[in-house]
């Protein structure tokens, strides 16, 4: 905890969230010299330079969220064969510093936000399911524009989350982490519907472009945890990153995962490959010179007109990957993520919405009736 | 009826600290324009030339009203040299006067902007003309040392190239850099700014570009049929082929179509 304090340079509560359980354990958590309130932002919003955004994972604000918390997975895109992924946003920004990370390509808050109001969430949810989707297979991920686990020891939503959950034994709560912080909802009593999963990379990976993440080790090793408890779990190999070792290291990488975990264990993976909006290249650019893999990458614009590896390229990752799996065990399931229909059938040999085991993952009557309310 | 009286002062006892190079000269119709003594036009006119010295008043209201369009470039130079006239001041004058030539000012527009200072007045002359924006030059943010990298500059404002053509080859120019290139492989060899950008893609995705390339070579020696030409192109980030078939009757369509098979076994087999 003393390591997740000390990360923070300041923490701004916005008046209006003071009364709020975040609030004051926070205000319990860091000395009264590094908390304030604050009528306002403090800091302007507007295009980052690459210093404040740098700086913005040093910030904590704590402020209500006006918006809507309950969304579709923003990669769904048409002309992508995408699952039924929901999310549910309770902050925006992260305190790790991955390469390859999106939330480069649109934030433009210098401070990493936290929303005060998760009780609001709540509430939409329960809307939701009074609006007679409470027996479908929702999967609901609260790691969109904020990493699920790596800021629960100051949050703890995860247990409220968990809690809330078990009133929708067919909704599953997935969170979806790089960090190994799991330890403060592992007695939470749970209804079987939270799947704790993990982004995960070869350990090369990890060093060169995941930079204050958890260790692929780390990682593994919450796992384990997790399931001693009950939980499901999940990993997404997502951004798979081509390099010169690429199949060495993703070799490893699926034999260690066969190794210490099973099918049962893990309900899905999916695997993806480096994706991103071309307005994001000049900030990592900046950050991360052209040092990195990511920054290196040789990507085309892509039908989403996000740049990506070429299709063929990808297509060779992701079928090195499921042949590996497969050769460990046929049972394991995978699905690509952001992928186009023909990756699909030259990957899998069919679209995911043909396929019997996929049917929960890739149902469209989920999508259609959540997005109708 | 309000009679203002209007102050001429010889521009020789004005000061030309403000002078920011703008691109086009000030009409010889109207006179130089002073504020407090500094001329904010008409920077080049002989020193016996009176200057209309203006109220008191709106600074950024003048700088709008005599040069309603100002380039980056241009912006860029008459911010320094009001920080360096004004500096107790600046602050005031900086937000808005931005806000007036549609930029919002930001740590990020501010570090472009020194960025671009560094550069040579050709460059700069370029980027105006061309009408750049500050995302066009974010390149030159990822130089450790622009000193480095002027002669790339140089060398671009020169090339016959388009503003689309041009914002590619800077930021193909930066990457190339720091990714190791010796700079005089980067300074263009040609006038075709095409050719030029081709190199600078090759360079900069060197696995795709020999994969393309040798699909290329190899599907211009596929048995095509008579009148189908068949090339490998690129599509964005995926890569195929592209065929062309002249046909007149749909016979001919249907013998064509017959042959083509043969080539998608071709296909299959080296896939």
């Amino acid at each position: 905890m003393q390591e997740l304090v000390a990360k923070f340079e300041h923490v701004y509560i916005d008046q209006t969230a003071v009364g709020s359980s975040l609030a004051r354990r926070l205000r319990e958590l860091f000395p009264d010299d590094r908390v304030s309130v604050v009528e306002a932002p403090p800091l302007a919003a507007g295009e980052l330079s690459a210093r404040e955004f740098s700086r913005s994972k040093r910030l904590l604000y704590v402020t209500p969220f006006k918006g809507k918390f309950f969304k579709r997975c923003p990669g769904s895109r048409p002309g992508l064969s995408c699952c039924n992924y929901f999310v549910l946003n309770w902050g925006l920004q992260c305190d790790m510093n991955c390469s390859y990370c999106y939330l480069q390509s649109f934030i433009n808050t210098p401070m990493l936000t936290i929303y005060s109001n998760l009780d609001d969430a709540l509430n939409e949810l329960r809307e939701i399911g009074e609006a007679g989707l409470k027996a479908q297979a929702l999967r609901v991920g609260t790691g969109e524009t904020v990493d699920s686990l790596s800021l629960d020891p100051l949050t703890l939503y995860s247990q409220t989350l968990i809690e809330f959950f078990r009133d929708y034994p067919a909704w599953t709560l997935e969170f979806k982490t790089k960090s190994n912080k799991v330890d403060q909802f592992l007695n939470s009593p749970h209804a079987g519907n939270v799947v704790v999963s993990w982004s995960v990379n070869p350990q090369h990976i990890v060093e060169r472009e995941e930079h204050g993440t958890a260790s692929l080790s780390e990682r593994l090793e919450a796992a384990h945890k997790c399931v001693g408890h009950g939980y499901r779990l999940a990993f997404h190999i997502d951004p798979m990153i081509w390099h010169p070792e690429w199949r060495e290291n993703y070799g490893a990488l699926v034999d260690e995962i066969a190794a210490r975990f099973t099918p049962e264990q893990l309900p899905y993976m999916s695997v993806g490959a480096l994706r991103f909006q071309p307005e994001q290249r000049a900030m990592m650019r900046e950050r991360f010179g052209l040092n990195s893999y990511v920054t290196q990458a040789e990507t085309f614009s892509g039908r989403d007109g996000k740049l990506r590896y070429d299709a063929a390229v990808r297509q060779e990752m992701f079928q090195f990957v499921l042949q590996r799996f497969h050769a460990h065990n046929p049972a394991w399931r995978l699905f690509m993520c952001m992928e186009s229909p023909e990756t699909w059938l030259k990957v899998a040999g069919t679209s995911p919405f043909k396929q019997p085991h996929m049917h929960d993952l890739f149902d469209p009557k989920v999508v259609r009736a959540a997005e109708a309310t | 009826m309000v009679v203002r009286l209007m102050l001429l002062k010889p521009i020789s006892q004005c000061s030309k600290c403000l002078d920011f190079l703008p691109r086009r000269p000030w009409p010889q119709v109207f006179p130089a324009l002073a504020w407090r003594g500094h001329l904010l036009t008409g920077f080049h006119r002989p020193p016996t030339d009176m200057a209309l010295e203006l109220d008191d008043g709106g600074l950024v209201d003048a700088y709008k009203a005599a040069y309603p369009e100002l380039g980056l470039s241009e912006l860029a130079r008459l911010l320094r040299a009001l920080e360096a006239t004004f500096p107790e001041y600046f602050l005031e004058f900086r937000n808005p006067l931005c806000t007036a030539y549609s930029l919002r000012w930001s740590d990020r527009l501010g570090q472009t902007i020194q960025a671009l200072l560094q550069t040579q007045l050709s460059f700069q002359t370029w980027v105006d003309d061309k009408k750049l924006g500050p995302r066009d030059l974010s390149p030159l943010l990822a130089l450790p040392e622009i000193s480095e990298f002027l002669p790339y500059t140089e060398a671009l404002a020169r090339l016959p190239i388009s503003k689309v053509e041009g914002v590619r080859a800077l930021e193909l120019g930066v990457e190339l850099f720091l990714l190791g290139r010796p700079l005089n492989d980067l300074l263009p060899s040609t006038d075709s700014p095409s050719l030029y950008l081709r190199r600078l893609e090759q360079w900069r995705r060197p696995r795709t570009s020999e994969n393309d390339e040798a699909w290329r070579t190899d599907v211009a020696q596929w048995p095509w049929p008579a009148q189908v030409q068949g090339q490998w192109q690129r599509f964005g980030d995926q890569a195929g082929l592209e065929i062309k078939i002249r046909t007149t009757s749909a016979d001919d369509l249907k013998k064509k179509l017959e042959r083509l098979n043969s080539i998608g076994e071709t296909w299959s087999c080296k896939s």
